[in-house]
């Protein structure tokens, strides 16, 4: 569930700096929030809702554990489930998509588990290591993820 | 060897966008509602000429941004904006964007024309692998268009617009190379 169809590109700190900066300028656009581990408060990861359709209510979620030691562990399942929370009882939204390469198959059946469903599949769309791999929306919408999460539930 | 111009077509000529020319039209056709519904998910927003002039005058010539205004061939009259934006250009994909503003050339061959001079461009010039578009499934005239030219769905973003109070799905549409070299190995 990482950007996986940019270019890898090692930034420079003000390289990074700047990017973070972008997005907190369109606030309201885009919302990004760091993951930290609630043990003892360590970086694990970041966020970012983007795309952000206000007449529509319609989002597209981007997220990634950073560090591959800290992967597995459950901390994207959990910052995901937080933020459907936070997508769907706060920001009311009416749907939410999360963008993957179609080899990210790990990533495709824990979000089917979570009720989202590949709703496009636009072939061949990204070329890595020598092949054409086809790039995957995978979509939840409000009223299903109600069906499953009561009002005034803690995650 | 290509002797005639790529951006020109049957009906059309793509060419550079004209702050003066194309300003002042781009901001009537953006109060035109029903274009505006056709074209973008944004909430009706008039533009402001001035606005649009700077942005085009900025001069900015960006790698992965190609836009375009369409002239006709018998007056080199303006009648609409195109596209093709790539998100990465190492894969090879981009979207293509099109507008026809004036309602006079709506429905007589002057969008399919501009389609298959910016796949041409796109296919040709720009050697990407696939081309990618957005329509929105009220667009029945834009779907019928794509289709013609060989698009094909490749799924939609199911009620992403609330309009009129119905919620319409976002449709994606593809063609690769090989689709297109297809279309023209046809003719």
């Amino acid at each position: 569930m990482a950007m996986h169809e940019d270019p890898y590109r090692p930034l420079t700190i003000p390289q990074a700096k700047k990017r973070l900066e972008a997005v907190e300028k369109e606030e309201a656009s885009q919302f990004q929030f760091a993951i930290h581990a609630l043990d003892d408060g360590r970086l694990v990861g970041w966020m970012r809702a983007e795309s952000l359709q206000w007449s529509g209510g319609s989002a597209q979620y981007r997220l990634a554990i950073g560090d591959p030691k800290e992967r597995g562990k459950g901390f994207g399942r959990e910052t995901l489930e937080l933020m459907l929370r936070f997508g769907f009882d706060e920001m009311n939204f009416h749907r939410i998509a999360i963008p993957l390469v179609s080899y990210q198959i790990h990533a495709q059946t824990e979000l089917k588990q979570m009720g989202f469903q590949i709703e496009v599949c636009r072939r061949e769309a990204i070329f890595q290591d020598g092949k054409y791999w086809d790039a995957l929306l995978m979509g939840l919408m409000a009223p299903d993820w109600w069906a499953s999460h009561s009002q005034g539930e803690e995650v | 060897m290509r002797t005639n111009p790529v951006l020109q077509g049957n009906l059309v000529q793509l060419k550079a966008l004209n702050a003066e020319e194309d300003a002042p039209l781009f901001t009537e056709w953006s109060l035109d509602t029903e274009y505006w519904r056709l074209l973008a998910a944004d909430p009706a927003l008039p533009w402001r000429v001035q606005r649009v002039k700077e942005d085009i005058n900025k001069g900015e010539v960006r790698p992965d941004t190609f836009e375009f205004s369409i002239h006709t061939l018998t007056d080199d009259l303006v009648i609409g904006y195109a596209d093709l934006e790539s998100d990465n250009l190492c894969n090879g994909d981009c979207f293509l964007g099109i507008g026809i503003g004036l309602r006079n050339y709506w429905g007589k061959g002057f969008g399919t024309d501009t389609m298959r001079i910016l796949m041409r461009y796109a296919f040709d010039v720009l050697n990407f692998h696939r081309v990618s578009l957005n329509v929105f499934e009220y667009n029945d005239r834009a779907i019928a268009c794509y289709q013609k030219v060989g698009f094909i769905e490749e799924g939609r973003q199911r009620e992403f617009l609330h309009r009129s109070n119905q919620r319409w799905d976002l449709i994606y549409m593809g063609i690769l190379r090989s689709e297109w070299e297809q279309t023209q190995s046809e003719k």
